[in-house]
């Protein structure tokens, strides 16, 4: 059911990211929904599953685009592995949480993407225009990650992968944690 | 996390990308076409959808001046049969023309209407996708159209998706030509300004070429992917390169590439008008 979730999700992602109109005073960042959903699954499921999420998000993102198949699958996946690695320490199912963790990763992987189509000579971006995509990024991606993050929730209830809860964590059914540890 | 455990991960994730990231191009392009083609449908739908929502919404919008949009497009209806039939005449007094000069007349290009379904997902790249694909004969390397002017040419196709780089994008190249002049140049896209303009550079234009703003800008057949004569855009600035050995141009692109909904696909190869033998 988890992976069914996950396709169901990745799809719905994909679909809507490649669909949902930018803005040229956003240096036409893209919504990044597949980033938000990666970090949803960082947040909540176990390592191991976050990253084979992030991965496929990624790839996902890759193939929608023209980017190097496996560029956006890295970074998706080290955004999870380090998202899941601190999640413990802030009280990651608040929205003001998930929006510093979607700001962070959005420009991080913006910033790395940037790097990589530079290096291959793939995307051609000014300095200006390059920052400029960065911060929107990160605005888009603060704003993205809270909704995101909202609505997998409910899908997860829906499909019976989460116990509501009486406060507003939703822990994950079969992947409770115990002592910090994951899985 | 136990650091064990956390180590383990991190060489799962580079394993994983260095694979992805070596894969042939041929697995590395099956697998972007499958996700392609497993989004299409939803993509087109969605689209569609959305399309018709904003469409109900100018409707309700506009219904109070439904009236003299009427009249206005009745105008232009009377003018424009006047004008097609200034033209029929024309065409006649054309063919008859180049029929005494032996010349053939330039095959009728072949179209295929297509929808924007889809943007590049990641936003670096100025690209559309339509909803036709090989399944339709598309390949990469064909001229897209607006009704206004050139669009971009086709990069990638799957069975039912292809991708268009509309020459807005960076890494476009079209060769191009100023009829007034008779100057040629390389049309380079130079992407979208935080202020929505869109705009091209028009390169190596002979310095000695009194080149002006407002000159239009159309194709010039060179290099094999675009036909010749297809409207680009319309000269908005002339400079001078740095070396002054060539002149370089600021053009506008006449179709609005930013709110492309519907493209054509020109899908035969450029045919040029050339005398067939002298009389």
């Amino acid at each position: 059911m988890n992976v069914l979730s996950l396709i169901l999700l990745t799809t719905a992602a994909g679909t809507l990211q490649a669909i949902v109109p930018t803005a040229p005073w956003l240096g036409e960042a893209r919504v990044p929904l597949l980033l938000a959903l990666a970090l949803h699954y960082a947040l909540t499921r176990a390592p191991g599953f976050a990253l084979g999420a992030a991965i496929l998000s990624g790839v996902v993102q890759d193939a929608l685009g023209r980017a190097p198949l496996g560029g956006s699958a890295l970074l998706f996946g080290a955004v999870a592995l380090i998202a899941g690695r601190y999640r413990d320490e802030v009280f990651h199912a608040a929205a003001p949480a998930r929006a510093v963790f979607g700001a962070l990763a959005a420009a991080a992987t913006t910033l790395g993407l940037w790097a990589i189509l530079g290096v291959a000579g793939l995307a051609r971006a000014s300095a200006g225009v390059g920052a400029l995509r960065v911060a929107s990024a990160a605005l888009l991606g603060a704003a993205a990650t809270p909704l995101v993050g909202h609505w997998a929730a409910r899908a997860d209830l829906a499909l019976g992968l989460a116990e509501p809860r009486a406060g507003p964590e939703i822990e994950m059914a079969g992947v409770r944690r115990k002592g910090g540890a994951h899985g | 996390m136990r650091s064990n455990a956390v180590l383990y991960y991190w060489a799962a994730l580079a394993a994983a990308a260095l694979l992805l990231l070596n894969l042939p191009p041929a697995v590395s392009l099956r697998l972007r076409g499958g996700v392609r083609e497993a989004l299409a449908p939803l993509h087109g739908a969605l689209s569609r959808l959305a399309l018709r929502v904003r469409e109900t919404a100018a409707t309700a919008r506009g219904i109070g001046g439904m009236a003299a949009e009427n009249r206005r497009l009745a105008e232009e209806l009377a003018h424009l049969r006047r004008r097609v039939a200034e033209l029929s005449a024309l065409d006649a007094e054309n063919a008859a023309l180049r029929e005494q000069l032996g010349f053939r007349r330039a095959e009728r290009r072949a179209l295929l209407p297509a929808e924007v379904i889809a943007r590049d997902a990641a936003g670096w790249w100025q690209t559309a996708r339509l909803d036709r694909g090989a399944r339709e004969g598309l390949r990469p390397g064909l001229a897209v159209i607006t009704s206004e002017g050139l669009a971009g040419r086709t990069i990638e196709t799957t069975a039912r998706t292809c991708d268009v780089l509309l020459i807005t994008d960076p890494n476009s190249r079209v060769s191009a030509r100023l009829p007034r002049t008779d100057a040629f140049g390389v049309l380079v896209g130079t992407g979208v300004r935080p202020d929505g303009t869109a705009l091209c550079r028009l390169d190596f234009i002979h310095r000695h070429l009194p080149v002006q703003p407002g000159d239009e800008v159309v194709t010039s057949g060179l290099g094999g992917v675009f036909p010749p004569g297809l409207p680009i855009g319309y000269v908005t600035r002339v400079m001078s390169d740095e070396q002054g050995l060539h002149q370089t141009a600021e053009v506008a692109p006449r179709a609005d590439l930013g709110r492309l909904r519907y493209a054509f696909v020109v899908v035969e190869p450029p045919a040029a008008p050339t005398p067939e033998a002298a009389p």
